[in-house]
């Protein structure tokens, strides 16, 4: 029973990564070819674009969100382990879930306020695109949602509930921090 | 209340808690114990955070970086430093420290500086006799010099905390950038010359034609750093709008000039990119809630304050200052640092008797030591996987490269005109 939501909640995981990493793509080459336009129509065309800075920041705020959910998923956030890596690799464990369930409260607070917040802001528009303040406000709330997703994911990967066992290692040593000695 | 939310915060950081999430949720829970505040709150400065377009710089300029990688555009950096300096005894590791200069006027970050001149040079500089820790050493601390030399994201980051110029901020890094360049080539060569075991096999005489071929072959490579710093020096366009241009020069030199990037793999390159950019940001966004909250609860004046009370004499002071960044640095990652300190030391900037534009460059300085310094510490972390070494056999091999930094830290600390002439000369 428990290993049938396990598959499941992974698989959602997964998809939701694979699309996070789209969008993210998106905004960054969006973002990208805005502001060098703005460039572009200030000096050649000298027609100062209006509505490019405030595209860019709402592209800069669902980059943001998006890749710290993608950040998340691929174990790229930054933490401090030279504590967690001197425990014994059953402590590692218990350490890697206590740090995916504290880190769900503050995912939690994301997704349920940010709703409210969102609706409230529904009504009101931004300044040059002219669209609800809802609509890029969302990333908020939508990003912790992802975010508790895969937390819960990471945790059935701790508990070895999906065969993932290669995963396991990096959940307790993130990649970036791998100070083994090879050879 | 201060004390709760600096102890929950330690407790997070120790238990291996993300850095942004152990950031947020220590705000989350001083809201709770406080009471008076509505958790919207929480959501609306993360949104706050990110929305601000100096920032958009940010991934502007990580994309610029990685397609500039992927373009071939360091490894010509490093053949032309080859050619400028690789006669020196020691010349491998000059050319070392040479290349992260260059790449540091493309590139904000100093890992990302450490990861692409590291991942040619310390392979090399293993083959060629070095001990795998000196060269992670040398790649290390020379590529800290990614955020001093322009562009560099915490100065974009200082520059939006403080509302002052992020093109003030970016002129004063390049002499100190210079400055800390030629120190550590100064160890390279001091280093060869003691254990004169690289000598003879790598010696060569300069030569020109070889330098100038080199260059050629580097000339796009090297356009890249004088459109960015003379783009913004020169009022062209905004650190944003550089890093703009910045992507499409690389992308153009990439796929048209050296033609080594393939289209099928732009996007994996843009979502590379954007996920490290994410990290900071998200750092960003999360420190700004427990900042704010700081600021209502008027922590960092009062802090501020009690530094103050201490003592008035400015030179003291500037070394307290710097001994805080200095110890902070060792455990604080750069933007989480930038968020909790710059607002204590502003409130100190009559006391100081020094331009914002120099603090930003003093703080950049110091928190770029710190990431040399173990245990969080990118550029150690970051050269110690390339070379396949342990940070602890790494760090006895950064002394030498540490003590000539904090000797220039100190000579960019107390000589003013070393950060203020060129913010002086073209703003």
């Amino acid at each position: 029973m428990l290993r049938t939501i396990a598959s499941h909640i992974t698989t959602i995981s997964n998809t939701l990564d694979t699309l996070c990493r789209w969008l993210l793509c998106i905004c960054g080459a969006a973002m990208a070819i805005i502001t060098a336009s703005q460039v572009f129509f200030r000096y050649v065309l000298n027609n100062s674009l209006f509505w490019s800075e405030e595209l860019g920041r709402v592209l800069l705020i669902q980059l943001t969100f998006l890749g710290a959910a993608v950040a998340l998923k691929a174990h790229a956030h930054i933490g401090l382990d030279f504590i967690v890596r001197g425990l014994s690799e059953k402590n590692r464990k218990y350490a890697a879930i206590l740090v995916q369930i504290l880190s769900s409260v503050f995912f939690f607070v994301m997704m349920w306020y940010g709703f409210q917040f969102a609706f409230f802001l529904k009504t009101q528009s931004t300044a040059t695109l002219g669209i609800s303040r809802m609509i890029p406000f969302l990333a908020i709330p939508l990003s912790g949602a992802i975010m508790l997703v895969h937390s819960l994911a990471c945790i059935f990967e701790i508990l070895e509930f999906t065969s993932q066992p290669d995963m396991l290692s990096s959940t307790v040593h993130p990649p970036e921090s791998h100070t083994t000695e090879e050879d | 209340m201060t004390i709760l939310l600096f102890a929950t915060l330690i407790i997070l950081f120790c238990l291996n808690v993300p850095i942004a999430v152990s950031v947020g949720l220590s705000a989350v829970i001083a809201f709770l114990v406080d009471g008076n505040m509505n958790m919207i709150l929480i959501t609306q400065r993360l949104y706050a955070g990110a929305d601000s377009f100096p920032l958009m710089a940010v991934p502007l300029f990580m994309i610029a970086g990685q397609l500039m990688g992927a373009g071939g555009i360091s490894r010509r950096i490093v053949t032309f430093a080859d050619a400028l300096v690789g006669h020196f005894s020691g010349g491998l590791a000059a050319v070392s420290v040479v290349s992260a200069m260059f790449f540091a006027g493309i590139s904000g970050s100093a890992a990302a500086d450490t990861a692409a001149v590291g991942a040619i040079l310390i392979p090399s500089m293993v083959r060629r006799g070095y001990s795998p820790a000196f060269s992670g050493a040398v790649q290390a601390a020379a590529g800290s010099i990614g955020v001093i030399i322009p562009p560099s994201i915490p100065m974009i980051i200082f520059g939006v905390l403080t509302g002052t110029s992020i093109g003030k901020l970016f002129a004063a890094g390049i002499l100190p950038g210079i400055l800390m360049g030629l120190s550590l080539i100064g160890v390279c060569v001091w280093n060869a010359k003691r254990s004169e075991q690289h000598r003879g096999t790598s010696r060569r005489s300069f030569s020109l034609r070889n330098a100038l071929t080199a260059s050629c072959s580097a000339s796009w490579a090297l356009g890249a750093p004088f459109i960015i710093i003379g783009g913004i020096l020169g009022g062209v366009f905004t650190a944003t709008e550089s890093a703009a241009v910045a992507v499409v020069y690389a992308l153009f030199v990439g796929l048209f000039i050296h033609k080594e990037i393939h289209v099928k793999t732009l996007p994996n390159l843009i979502i590379s990119a954007s996920i490290t950019s994410s990290v900071v940001m998200f750092i960003i966004c999360a420190a700004s809630i427990f900042s704010w909250y700081m600021a209502i609860q008027d922590i960092p004046s009062s802090i501020a304050a009690s530094i103050l009370s201490l003592t008035d004499n400015r030179i003291l002071l500037l070394l307290l200052i710097n001994i805080l960044l200095l110890a902070a640095g060792t455990i604080l990652e750069t933007t989480a640092a930038l968020i909790l300190f710059v607002p204590v030391l502003t409130p100190m900037l009559p006391a100081l008797g020094i331009d914002p534009v120099q603090l930003g460059a003093i703080v950049v300085v110091n928190l770029a030591i710190g990431m040399l310094t173990p245990p969080l510490g990118v550029c150690t972390i970051v050269a110690c996987s390339i070379a396949h070494t342990r940070i602890g056999t790494l760090a006895s091999a950064i002394v030498p490269f540490l003590i000539v930094l904090l000797i220039d830290l100190l000579l960019i600390t107390f000589w003013a005109p070393l950060t203020t002439t060129l913010p002086n000369l073209f703003f």
